[in-house]
């Protein structure tokens, strides 16, 4: 086993890895989700509410939209987590802005989970 | 915390070079996209809330203002996804040599600029 610097443990490392790996799968999601919903709402331009509702409705667009709501708040949760951990540095305020990131962004995936299932249902 | 952890770099003694803004201009894009996600979920909440709230936040942004709120998320979106992929290809080991890293920091400036142009000549034809 490789030798740590000083506060840095084991298990610590692991997940560091283990980020670092995540934030490069879901920026590759995104990077294909958001360029095919960029390309096809640019294409339509202003919507109105019946022409957003039978967008978001059709399966590809919904399976898109879906998936680039997770994949996008979740790697921009992890983004923000390497922006906070890289500049503050007081413990408690640390954890303080982590947890407020991770509550923030979790609200906004469930409440477009909640948008998605109702347009759908 | 341990004190004799290596700290960031202090920035304030640093002559700006472009790969060192760059690389701030990269983190900032990826802090403004996430506020972005917000309002794409504000979007897709006053959508399935009917057509009277999906109106105002469709108002909110045809309006000038959420226009250029809407320009700044485009090119902070396609400035920050192909400087993405300049460090995924860092990742694996491409394009890492000093004129590299110069040549294709010039070329997603460059990309940037178009790809923004064509995205907004696309929305208001």
């Amino acid at each position: 086993m490789a030798e740590y610097p000083a506060g840095i443990t084991h298990r610590k490392r692991i997940s560091g890895v283990r980020h670092w790996r995540w934030q490069r799968f879901s920026a590759v999601a995104v990077l294909f989700l958001m360029s095919y919903l960029v390309i096809a709402l640019a294409s339509i331009g202003g919507m109105s509410y019946g022409e957003a509702l039978s967008f978001v409705s059709q399966p590809v667009n919904a399976a898109a939209l879906g998936a680039l709501v997770l994949a996008g708040l979740f790697h921009g949760t992890m983004g923000l987590e390497v922006v906070i951990e890289d500049y503050i540095s007081a413990r408690g305020g640390r954890h303080a802005a982590l947890l407020l990131v991770r509550a923030g962004m979790s609200a906004a995936a469930l409440a477009s989970l909640w948008a998605m299932v109702r347009i759908l249902g | 915390m341990g004190r004799q952890r290596p700290l960031s770099p202090h920035l304030q003694v640093y002559r700006p070079q472009m790969t060192s803004v760059m690389s701030i201009m990269h983190r900032a894009a990826g802090i403004v996209l996430t506020t972005g996600t917000l309002v794409m979920t504000a979007w897709l909440v006053s959508l399935a809330m009917g057509a009277e709230r999906y109106g105002i936040v469709a108002a909110a942004l045809a309006h000038p203002l959420g226009q250029f709120v809407l320009f700044g998320y485009s090119v902070a979106l396609i400035y920050h996804a192909l400087n993405g992929i300049r460090h995924l290809g860092w990742d694996i080991g491409i394009g890492l040599t000093i004129p590299e890293v110069y040549r294709n920091g010039q070329l997603v400036l460059v990309l940037t600029a178009v790809l923004t142009v064509v995205l907004w000549t696309v929305v208001w034809m």
